[in-house]
Formats: C-alpha cells, structure tokens, sequence
C-alpha cells in the first residue's frame, strides 16, 4: 500500500499536529486527574475552584507558570540549564513518532496508517530515545551548580541506567512471539482477543516492565531524584516558571508515552474482541484510535493509582529491587519464552511456565537474601563507631 | 527529489563539528556533550547507509549508556575548566605536525578515490559502459551478497528479482539496469536487523561467542578489583 508523496507529506503533517496537540492537551488532562484522582484517594475534593468541576484548572496553572518571573539564577552554568528541560521534553515528544494509535483510516480513497512512522526498528528506536531522557535530568542538576540537586541528578542517573536494562530485557519476549521490532507488526500480531495479548503470555515480564517504566518516568515510589523531604526538589530546585514547567510536562508526557507503548507491546495495542473492524474504512480507523485512548487512560490511571497508594522506597531498596528481581524475572523470561516456544510452539503453555518460572526465581532471590541479612542485622545492634567513640572516652 | 545528499552533509557536518568541539571545550562537561552530538551524527549516517539496527545501538550503547557514565563520572569528580598544559617540547609537537600531515594526506587520498574505488561505483561504471544483459562485474557482486547474507540463488529469484524485474525472471535474464536496482535493493535490505541476527548466529558466531566470553571477563575483572573484603573483626 504506497500512498503518492504529496499524500504521503501532507497525511504526515497532519498526523504530527494532531499527535503533538493531543499529547500537550494530555499532558494538561492528567494534571487535573492526577489531583483529581488523588483528592478521591484521600477522600477530599481536590480542585474544584477554577469552571465546573475545576475542569479549567491546568489552565489556570498554565497561566501561572507563564506570568511567573524566570529567574536564572547567577551561580548556574547558563547554556547547559536553559537546555536542560527542552532535551527532557524532546525525547518525550519525538517517541511518540513510531506508536501506531489505531489500524487505518480511509480518507478520499487513500488508506492512511494511524502512526506517524512504521520503521522495520520501531522499539529499538523507543529504547534508543528513552535512554536520552537522563540527560534532561542529569544536566539540569549539574548546571544547577546545588549541592541537592546534583545529588537527585545522581540518584536519578544510577536509577535510570538500572531500569532500563529490565525495560530492555521485558520486551525480547514479545519480539520473538510477534518476530518483529515494529510496534504495529507487534500490536497486529496480538490479534483481537484478550487471551492472546502478551500481557498474559508474558505476566513476568509485563510486570517487569511496567516497574521500570515507573522508574524510568521518576514517579513516585521511585521519586527519589526529586525526594522532597531529602533534596528539596531534586534535580529541579533551582528551576523556575515555564522551565520547571518544562519539565513538569515532560514527567507527564513520558507517562502518556510509556503507556502508549506499553499499551502496544502488552495490551493488544488498538484491538478489542473484534470491535475495531466494525463501521467501514472510516469508522473503524475512529473507533481504533477510541479503543487505544481507553486502554492508554486506563494505564495512565494505574500511573496514579500507584503514586498515592505506595510510599518511597529507599534507595538500597530500590537497587535492590531492580537488580536483585526485575532483572533475573526478565532474563528468565526469555530463556523460558525461547525454550518453551521453540519445543511447543503454545502460547498457552509459554504463559504458563513463565509464571511457574518467574515464581520460582523471586522465591529463589528472596530467600537468598533473608538468609544473608541475619549476621548484618547482628552486626548492626553495635555499629563500629560507637564502639571506637567508647573506647575513645575510656 | 533526492534529499540524501543533504542529509549526508548535514550529519556529516554536525559530527566533525561535535568532534573538533570535544577537544576544543575546556569544560569536560561541554565536551562530553560535543561527543554525545558526534555519536547521534554518526547513526544518522548509519541510518543513511540503511544499518538501521546498527543506528539504533549506537544511540542505546554510546549516546544513551556510556556516555551517562561518563557524565555520572565527571560531575562525581567535580571537574571544573581544565587549563591543559600544552607541551612545549619539540618532539611531541614535531610528531604531533608529522602524524597530522600524513592524516591530512590520507583525508585527501581517500576523498580523491572515494568516487572511483566503491564497489557501487564500480558497479555503476560497468553497467554504464555494459549496456545489454548483467555483467560479470554485477554478478561477482551479486555472489558476494550472497555469500555475506547466507542467501541462496534461489531466495534472490524468488524473493528479490519480481521487485525490479518481471516475475518469472531469474537473476542471469536480468538487463544491467535491473540488476543494479538489484543489488541497490538487497543493500538496503541487508541492513536490517533479521539479517544481521541471522548472520551473526550462523556465520559469525565464533567470534560473537568469543566477543561475549571476553566481556564476561573484563565484568568478572571489574568485580575482583572494586569488591572489598570485609573488614576482620577485631576481637
């Protein structure tokens, strides 16, 4: 299916615009569901000031940031902190280039893919982009010449690179059911019904993912780059107005992208028991792009479920947590998904021995570590410096 | 329209300037995102070339992983502008214009061959002056495609030729313009990542496994060195 270049330009613009457009005004619906959602949570009101229902409130905020003086303050190193925030945004923007958002859309005659690019390396491009949001982060602290906000550009930095080898890893699975790398041949490869989503043919490994995708968007309860008990803001503290704003929306954005993407890899992409297909060329493209939205919000509602449900980890616990089980769930899961596909060619027994084998490695880890933390719990009751202050005095 | 030349320069262009500025800043902060610049450069040109996958690592393993190491170090150590004290030595400097001069030289050895001395262009030329039917020079270069990409004559009739030719022709029927389509269109499908993995497991898997075997070295090294003992207890 070649479209004529001048069809092929224009659809392309198109596409762009409105794919930008809805992710900025995403950005802003998730602000009030965010504080909507989290008024519910804590059985409050949450905004209700700004029009009906504070529907109109991330405007205000909008406003607000805008109106705000921009200080830059005298110790920082000027070029690099005012790029900071736009090389966190960009990467956020541009992922969005390779996820298909529905089937296709028949418009004048033309068969038009709902996705801005279809490149034969679609996730590897996803991961190639992701791995360039740190910078925004890591940058933005250093510049900030701030003790505190080096410190959450670091722990940020190491939390980053760890989870990103999980989100790597979660994904191989996946490719070597659907025998692809791009996202529209993986979400097609899903098919209509819920029973053949990767979500339960790789459970492990969607869970996996979905871990590191927290991390990797820095929200809570993996915020410790920007912990504000510890390090006031973290890695933004010294940023003001419209680029902390920056900022602030690229945290969002990535969450609407890494739900999109996640949404294509695991939950069948834009398929829904058939329903996609239904209401001719146009209207199946429409009722496509309906079906992905729904399955992105219901993500992005998990997003902030989670963040008003779990506390902080700490930042062993968090390395811990990376390296010590998403890591061996997500190795294991290819080496289970490989073997397991090749000798049976069932996705139902591939679904299986995956769970049956990431239990058995976490319960392998797990009892691995409660056996080691015994002599340093025996260790801790005196801890070496209060006995060299004790005998200092004596 | 043609916008690859254009392209070319432009990433060519933005990875010498990365490259000269990784030297030329005096803040290793600046320089490692001249380097950072250079690396995307270069897989654009990779991109270009049609190594998609290979793009797509360079971004994941030298824009996204070592050089966030190398940042991670640098802001750790705390490295301020650092005045280089330039040798004033008359050996260093003497070598230093020799080997620049013979690179230079090399520069110039290369840019003045390079339009003659590729294989596409050498195809080019043949097909040009050939006219009729394939050339040797075109099917030498159709075998070594071959045996690269552990492909089968049959596979290249079958899957490749119905793209440039008519259907029912095999590789030997084709015009010499169809072939150089021919071997344009395998380039290209070459680069991507099913390829590369099935030759990486099939033909090169030697030195894969050897490659592998000798980074589980240097990780089990950096281990040994970095894990402290524990301290004894003192009783």
């Amino acid at each position: 299916m070649e479209l004529p270049l001048h069809v092929l330009i224009i659809s392309s613009l198109i596409k762009i615009l409105i794919v930008v457009h809805v992710l900025l005004i995403g950005v802003m619906a998730m602000i009030l569901a965010e504080r909507k959602v989290s008024g519910w949570i804590q059985d409050r009101h949450g905004p209700n000031r700004v029009g009906p229902w504070g529907i109109l409130q991330p405007i205000a905020d909008g406003i607000k940031f805008f109106l705000k003086e921009d200080l830059i303050p005298d110790h920082v190193d000027k070029p690099i902190y005012v790029l900071a925030p736009a090389i966190l945004l960009v990467p956020a923007l541009i992922i969005c280039a390779v996820v298909p958002f529905g089937s296709s859309i028949t418009v004048a005659g033309y068969e038009i893919p709902l996705q801005i690019a279809d490149i034969n390396i679609g996730i590897l491009y996803v991961l190639a982009i992701t791995s360039l949001g740190v910078y925004g982060v890591v940058l933005g602290a250093w510049a900030s010449n701030n003790k505190y906000s080096l410190l959450g550009g670091l722990r940020s930095s190491a939390q980053m690179i760890s989870y990103e080898l999980t989100l790597g890893l979660a994904i191989i699975g996946v490719l070597m059911l659907s025998g692809s790398l791009s996202l529209r041949e993986i979400a097609i490869a899903q098919g209509a019904n819920i029973w053949n989503w990767n979500f339960l043919i790789h459970l492990p490994a969607f869970l996996a993912f979905t871990t590191a995708a927290f991390a990797e968007t820095n929200r809570l309860p993996f915020d410790l780059a920007e912990a504000e008990q510890e390090l006031v803001a973290g890695y933004h503290t010294e940023y003001s107005s419209m680029k902390f704003a920056m900022y602030f929306m690229a945290e969002y954005m990535n969450m609407i992208v890494g739900s999109a993407v996640a949404v294509t890899l695991f939950l069948g992409g834009w398929h829904l028991f058939g329903l996609e297909n239904l209401g001719g060329p146009f209207w199946s493209g429409v009722i496509s792009i309906a079906i992905f939205s729904a399955k992105t919000a219901l993500f992005l509602f998990v997003f902030i479920w989670v963040r008003w449900t779990l506390p902080r980890f700490r930042y062993d616990q968090l390395m811990n947590l990376g390296w010590k089980f998403l890591l061996p769930v997500a190795l294991t899961s290819i080496v289970v998904t490989a073997i397991v596909w090749i000798g049976t060619q069932s996705k139902l027994l591939v679904g299986v021995c995956n769970v049956v084998a990431a239990s058995v490695v976490v319960a392998i880890v797990a009892s691995t570590l409660a056996m080691r933390r015994e002599p340093e719990q025996i260790e801790r009751q005196e801890p070496s410096f209060m006995k060299g202050s004790s005998s200092g005095r004596t | 329209m043609n916008a690859e030349p254009i392209l070319f320069i432009a990433f060519g262009a933005l990875a010498l300037i990365g490259a000269v500025a990784v030297i030329g800043f005096k803040n290793p902060v600046y320089s490692a995102i001249a380097l950072i610049v250079t690396f995307f450069a270069q897989a654009g040109l990779f991109i270009l070339l049609g190594a998609h996958f290979v793009a797509a690592v360079q971004v994941i393993v030298y824009a996204g992983a070592i050089m966030v190491l190398f940042l991670f170090v640098i802001m750790l150590l705390n490295l301020g502008s650092v005045d280089v004290d330039r040798p004033k030595a008359g050996i260093a400097k003497g070598a230093a214009v020799i080997l620049g001069i013979v690179f230079a030289l090399e520069g110039v050895y290369i840019a003045v061959n390079a339009s003659k001395g590729t294989a596409v262009a050498r195809v080019k030329r043949e097909s040009a002056v050939g006219g009729g039917s394939i050339s040797a020079m075109q099917l030498k270069e159709l075998n070594k495609i071959q045996a690269t990409y552990q492909l089968t004559r049959d596979e290249i009739d079958t899957e490749y030729v119905p793209k440039v030719a008519a259907a029912d022709k095999t590789v030997e029927d084709l015009t010499a313009d169809e072939a150089r389509t021919l071997i344009q269109t395998l380039q290209g499908e070459m680069g991507k990542t099913e390829r590369i993995g099935t030759v990486l497991f099939s033909k090169f898997l030697l030195p894969f496994e050897v490659t592998s075997l000798i980074l589980l070295a240097a990780l089990i090294g950096v281990i040994a060195l970095v894990k402290r003992e524990e301290p004894k207890e003192v009783s």
